[in-house]
């Protein structure tokens, strides 16, 4: 019978323990005595949260079919267990085997979003792990990150022994194995991380020398050792149908954020939205057979016994063969009451057929993504989708019954104007007179509209990544407009308006093109209490802006200021496949509102073709432009890109306005 | 068909709660690859009934949900292919068939049939207050015997909107220091098969009045138990078991005779006849425990 690391008095004084009981259906136990290798894979949040990622349960499958090795899960201590681990010094431990984590051979971190920081130092000292990678000894596991965040890794390089830049199918493989013959060598921690360097897409921030000029920015970001590369080329896999995907996730007893089979259709998006980050990471877009779909969506749901799949993709109109795949699913899980949801849709004649199917239209909503209220604006940021698709669309699904919408827009784009922010509203306002001038018995019951906006904030490897973000300031007054103009306009009384919480953003900000000098503020974050920053609950926003003046930190150096054609960026190390070349082309152009089109339609040259593979190769004809142009969705937006704005009403303890990982 | 499924829940599951209980067994009936029925609208669900539910941190040999399922299966198929679906801590001990309901019929719920249920309550290896919590129950035997002889127990019953001052006692219906103490030999034959064992060999068995009318926790009857004699009652150190859940014999027939649920269809029955059926079962209740049969065996 399984043996609990926690006693029962404890168990039961904390919310939901079966949050750290393991034992779920489909995770795996083996003898730790029978392996060679312990591998701890960790999400930096609560169960719940970590549970609905997607990429560990690729990795968790993919380790556990390695013979000699055991891959476990540990995801954060809520703060009611945290404390009492503390006052009772228990050490963290994994949940399948209940052990603790500092006996791993590796502790895996995976990195979503920024505003997980300080929980990654949460973790390492729970499990009394020491905090920088420069104090371990011969005796701690190997803490290794990866992830959209590990694309600039500089604000945590301190804390980690290596990062993994790339899609963790390719070379973990060579990871281990380098690992094992380090081990029969009788070889230590650092021969092992010159070995790591060795492997492509491997980065040892230890082997790394920086150095920076008066004014701040990097002069120079060299190699200290031998075995250390220059660049690192980010890590693609390019035979999606002919790899690992778990035929058997893991099924967690407590209701997570995504309690369902997650079915990842296609990698990559062809659309080339100037701020998305995912966009321009995940080049080139690589989509999955059909047949090898089908099979794994009737697998996962008769091994899991879930209700419900939901297909995952940045945008599920491109994947070329949907319908037959929908109609495929819909067909199949008929006699098991299988719900399908299909995020990031384009409403066509198609998506409202399927969603009347799958969907009670009187509870589902509509939702559009045009991210920016004006047709200008949406040039520069070069989304495709036009105000007529959007009215085009809400009437037709008016027509068919729906009466939620839901808008997602940004604010503080460059470039941008008092019209264009006013322009938001007044969408808003035009989609509410589709719905009236529909005659009253096609319209069906009460409308209901509701505005969200996010603030801006410029990543990594996309084409604004030299664009000054906005003042927190400027984002409130830009949500001022917003409001003003709702209130001027008729149906305006009649639409909500959300919006995110700008201190967020502004530390969204400074991590995301931040460098190496941010470590020892995010050290002393945590040590004067910061944890679950990501839940507005617990961010202490004064606390952390007190230690970046303590450190001498100019937030302005890496939010509001304008960086230079030439300035080398704390990333730049990172061979991503897309050309810096090509994103300052983009960003020239998007100044100029010149729109770029889709990789299907033409090349753009942006230097992913270099992997050999996916859209860069396919035939370039009769891709329909007019009719695909960018996206309207039904049902809420693809929960990866999205990835923390928890939305789910029925999840409790879900922060209310965080938000992190890309920019949507 | 209809069935009604037995099953123990022991171990690290002791710490899911009802509805996670709820939706692993949704789940995992999908995985068996039984036809269960499913409700209608927008978002069906398997049709599963639950009986009472069981508190956070008890662990039962005794618990039960009837399923309703789209075609005949022997029921000791039933049985096989849950527990082939059924993960550590879950265990199907009995499926049995179900009268079918008429068409005219309400359907007979679980929830309402489930009269009294069995517990054994063991005392945990675990320090309360400065010492191993057996010790401070020197004398167990003889001070629990003069704590159920009084003729009241009044204790404080917290209901979701307020605090009640009852007495327990009559929803005590037996008690003792043995399984057979509370009820016969063929009745508890799965009664303590998942139940953990402790060094101390300290337990108490109790027989106590469940369901949606009168509801007595173990664990209240426990904290009152401590309150007399100033022990510390610490609810995390005691293990609480359910060994059974029972249905009222008689409470089934008179509401066969009232045409309710379970029974013929038969509404001439006087509302007179009901009251007094009502006040011969509450009398029963409290001097026959012999009446008391095992929901599976309905």
């Amino acid at each position: 019978m399984r043996k609990l690391a926690l006693p029962d008095d404890i168990l039961l004084q904390i919310e939901k323990p079966a949050r750290y009981t393991g034992g779920e259906v489909n995770s795996v136990m083996k003898d730790k005595k029978k392996v060679e290798i312990r591998f701890c894979m960790c999400f930096p949040d609560v169960y719940e949260v970590g549970m609905s990622h997607l990429g560990i349960q690729i990795l968790y499958d993919m380790f556990n079919k390695r013979e000699d090795t055991w891959c476990e899960r540990v995801y954060s201590p809520w703060v009611d267990l945290d404390k009492i681990m503390r006052q009772k010094h228990i050490p963290l431990f994994a949940l399948e085997s209940q052990k603790p984590v500092k006996d791993f051979d590796f502790l895996g971190i995976t990195l979503q979003y920024e505003m997980c920081y300080t929980n990654i130092l949460q973790v390492l000292d729970l499990a009394g792990i020491p905090l920088l990678a420069k104090e371990r000894g011969e005796d701690d596991p190997i803490v290794v990150g990866g992830g959209p965040c590990s694309y600039n890794p500089e604000p945590i390089a301190d804390f980690f022994d290596f990062f993994y830049i790339g899609e963790g199918e390719t070379v973990y493989d060579q990871v281990l194995d380098a690992y094992k013959e380090n081990k029969k060598n009788g070889k230590g921690r650092r021969d092992f991380l010159a070995k790591v360097a060795e492997i492509e897409g491997m980065y040892v921030p230890a082997f790394y020398d920086v150095t920076y000029h008066g004014d701040g920015t990097i002069a120079s970001f060299l190699p200290n050792h031998p075995s250390a590369k220059p660049t690192i080329r980010k890590q693609v896999e390019m035979g999606l149908s002919d790899t690992f995907y778990p035929e058997k996730p893991v099924v967690p007893f407590l209701k997570t954020v995504q309690d369902r089979v997650v079915l990842e259709i296609q990698r990559g998006c062809i659309r080339g939205c100037r701020f998305c980050q995912a966009g321009m990471l995940y080049r080139p877009i690589r989509a999955r057979d059909l047949a090898f779909l089908k099979e794994r969506a009737k697998l996962m749901i008769e091994n899991t016994g879930m209700d419900e799949i939901t297909l995952s993709s940045l945008s599920s109109s491109d994947y070329k063969e949907l319908p037959e795949l929908v109609y495929f699913l819909i067909d199949e899980f008929k006699e098991e009451k299988i719900n399908i949801s299909l995020p990031s849709l384009r409403i066509d004649a198609f998506a409202l057929d399927v969603m009347s199917k799958v969907q009670d239209i009187r509870k589902s909503s509509l939702t559009f993504a045009p991210e920016a209220g004006s047709q200008r604006m949406r040039n520069v940021i070069n989304k495709g989708l036009t105000e007529q698709n959007i009215l085009q669309g809400a009437t037709d699904a008016f027509r068919s019954g729906w009466n939620r919408v839901k808008l997602y827009f940004m604010l503080g784009l460059p470039g941008e104007t008092q019209q264009d922010i006013q322009e938001i509203a007044e969408l808003g306002n035009k989609i509410a007179e589709c719905y009236y001038k529909l005659p009253k018995e096609q319209r069906s019951g009460k409308l209901e509209i509701v505005i969200s906006t996010s603030f801006f904030v410029p990543k990594p490897f996309t084409p604004f990544e030299w664009v000054p973000m906005n003042t927190m300031e400027e984002f409130l007054q830009k949500q001022r407009i917003v409001s003003a103009r709702l209130k001027e306009l008729r149906n305006g009384r009649s639409i909500r308006y959300n919006w995110h919480d700008a201190d967020t953003t502004l530390m969204e900000g400074i991590f995301a093109r931040g460098d190496r000098r941010l470590a020892k503020s995010i050290l002393d974050a945590y040590r004067a209490g910061c944890i679950y920053d990501a839940w507005s609950e617990y961010f202490k926003f004064e606390l952390w802006m007190e230690i970046f003046q303590q450190n001498g930190v100019d937030i302005g150096f890496y939010t509001t200021r304008e960086r230079g054609q030439d300035e080398i960026f704390p990333w730049d190390f990172i061979d991503a496949g897309i050309t810096k070349e090509f994103l300052w082309r983009e960003y020239q152009k998007g100044l100029c509102e010149v729109v770029t089109p889709n990789c299907r339609r033409a090349c753009a040259g942006c230097g992913a073709n270099a992997f050999h593979g996916g859209v860069c190769y396919e035939e370039r004809e009769n891709y329909p432009e007019v009719q695909n142009q960018g996206r309207a969705l039904f049902g809420e937006e693809n929960p990866e890109r999205r990835n923390t704005e928890h939305k789910n009403p029925e999840t409790e303890n879900i922060p209310k306005e965080t938000k992190g990982g890309e920019n949507a | 068909m209809n069935v009604r499924v037995k099953f123990s829940k022991y171990g690290f599951t002791k710490f899911l709660g009802h509805l996670d209980v709820v939706r692993y067994f949704q789940k995992a009936v999908r995985r068996s690859g039984l036809a269960v029925a499913y409700s209608i609208g927008f978002n069906p669900h398997p049709l599963l009934y639950f009986a009472a539910p069981l508190g956070l941190g008890q662990t039962s040999d005794g618990e039960y949900m009837d399923m309703e399922l789209k075609k005949e299966y022997p029921p000791e198929e039933i049985k096989e292919r849950l527990n082939s679906a059924m993960s550590e801590g879950f265990y199907v001990q009995r499926v049995t068939k179900l009268a079918p309901w008429q068409p005219n019929q309400k359907k007979e719920s679980i929830m309402a049939l489930t009269a009294c249920a069995d517990y054994m309550i063991a005392v945990k290896d675990m320090e309360v207050s400065g010492k191993p919590y057996a010790e401070w129950f020197l004398g167990f035997h003889e001070k629990f015997e003069a704590f159920l002889q009084k003729a009241e127990i009044i204790a404080e019953k917290e209901s979701k909107k307020s605090t009640k001052t009852v007495d327990i006692r009559p929803m005590v219906f037996a008690w003792g220091f043995a399984p057979e103490d509370i009820s016969g030999k063929d009745d508890q034959k799965d009664g303590i098969s998942h139940a953990q064992v402790y060094e101390n060999g300290l337990r108490v068995f109790l027989k106590l009045s469940n369901g949606s009318v009168d509801n007595l926790k173990p664990e209240l009857v426990m904290e009152c138990f401590c309150k007399e004699y100033g022990l510390p009652y610490q609810e995390s150190a005691l293990q609480f078991h359910r060994m059974e859940t029972y249905c009222d014999v008689r409470l089934r027939t008179a509401k066969k005779a009232d045409g309710e649920p379970g029974g013929e269809d038969n509404r001439t029955t006087t509302k007179e006849n009901q009251l007094q059926s009502e006040e011969s079962n509450r009398k029963a209740k409290e001097t026959d425990v012999k009446k008391f049969v095992p929901l599976w065996k309905l």
